[in-house]
């Protein structure tokens, strides 16, 4: 004991950092992967068959009357069918699920987005949610409209 | 030369902080902000995306994608498809080629999905071809019940409802 009181060993004055910075670049690392990969994008789920060649489907055997959502532009819709067409796209949810209720159409009722081929695509993409917020499950797009 | 003058004894002993580990991770910070900013700026090609209300979108999936992106110009009209850092024109040649680099990337990953980012103000006159050509490499590659596309949107929290 009294070897060691003699020779003391000298105290350490540094103090190790290098933890801490390999923890808080870790971190870093990870807040930023985590948040600004394409903020605030979302997408909708399509499935696109092909549309030219030869079509296995016997259009007979198709159960379901498909629904033509033709899109003219600015807002403007028209649905072709043996109903009062509504005229906005803002409109078109709650006619969709008015004509659910009628029983004129199901939910597994295909829906084809028919845009003029001047029409922007954000306003395709309007109505195209707009048909999806009425919860049909098929959803799709078609050739553009002349 | 003793043992003891070879290892130092007796001299001041060194103060000073190490910054070999600091350095390191800071080399490390950067390599990954030239490749994160390399990746995106690839995929994610600055364009004014669709933004509908009351978006029924969900978030972007975590499987493996591709990214197509139709940027406008200036007055909204495609210029073009990107694609792989590939500028593809909108005609027959530029989308056969476009179906043709897809379809191969689609062969490599069975469970590869596409990205479709498209200029809002562009006329679907010219999205519609390229869902054709993406669904004729989903058709090459043999993806017989369909190619899965994600339509791209951006969601504005700002945004109000539909009525």
């Amino acid at each position: 004991m009294a070897r060691r009181r003699r020779h003391p060993e000298p105290a350490s004055t540094e103090l190790n950092l290098t933890s801490m910075i390999d923890v808080v670049f870790q971190l870093l690392i990870y807040f930023i992967v985590g948040t600004s990969f394409a903020m605030g994008e979302q997408s909708y789920r399509m499935d696109l068959p092909e549309r030219e060649g030869a079509s296995t489907i016997d259009p007979l055997e198709l159960d379901e009357e498909p629904v033509t959502v033709e899109v003219l532009g600015g807002g403007r819709i028209t649905i072709p069918g043996p109903w009062t067409s509504p005229v906005s796209v803002e409109h078109l949810t709650t006619f969709l699920a008015a004509r659910l209720s009628d029983g004129l159409i199901t939910s597994e009722t295909p829906i084809r987005i028919r845009p003029r081929a001047a029409v922007p695509w954000g306003d395709a993409v309007q109505a195209f949610n707009a048909a999806l917020a009425g919860g049909f499950e098929t959803v799709g797009f078609e050739e553009p409209a002349p | 030369m003793s043992v003891a003058e070879r290892l130092g004894v007796g001299r001041p002993v060194k103060t000073g902080a190490n910054l070999t580990p600091m350095i390191d991770m800071t080399f490390l910070l950067v390599v990954f902000f030239i490749l994160v900013s390399r990746i995106t700026s690839v995929e994610q090609i600055p364009l004014q995306l669709p933004s509908p209300f009351d978006p029924a979108s969900n978030p972007a999936p975590e499987a493996p994608r591709l990214v197509v992106n139709i940027p406008g110009d200036d007055e909204g009209l495609a210029t073009g498809v990107v694609y792989d850092q590939q500028e593809y024109d909108l005609d027959d040649d530029g989308l056969d080629l476009l179906t043709g680099a897809v379809a191969a990337r689609l062969e490599t990953m069975p469970e590869l999905q596409v990205n479709l980012r498209a200029d809002r103000r562009v006329p679907y006159e010219s999205v519609a071809p390229v869902m054709d050509a993406l669904a004729a490499a989903g058709a090459r590659a043999g993806r017989t019940d369909g190619l899965r596309v994600n339509l791209v949107i951006q969601v504005d929290p700002d945004a109000g409802g539909i009525d």
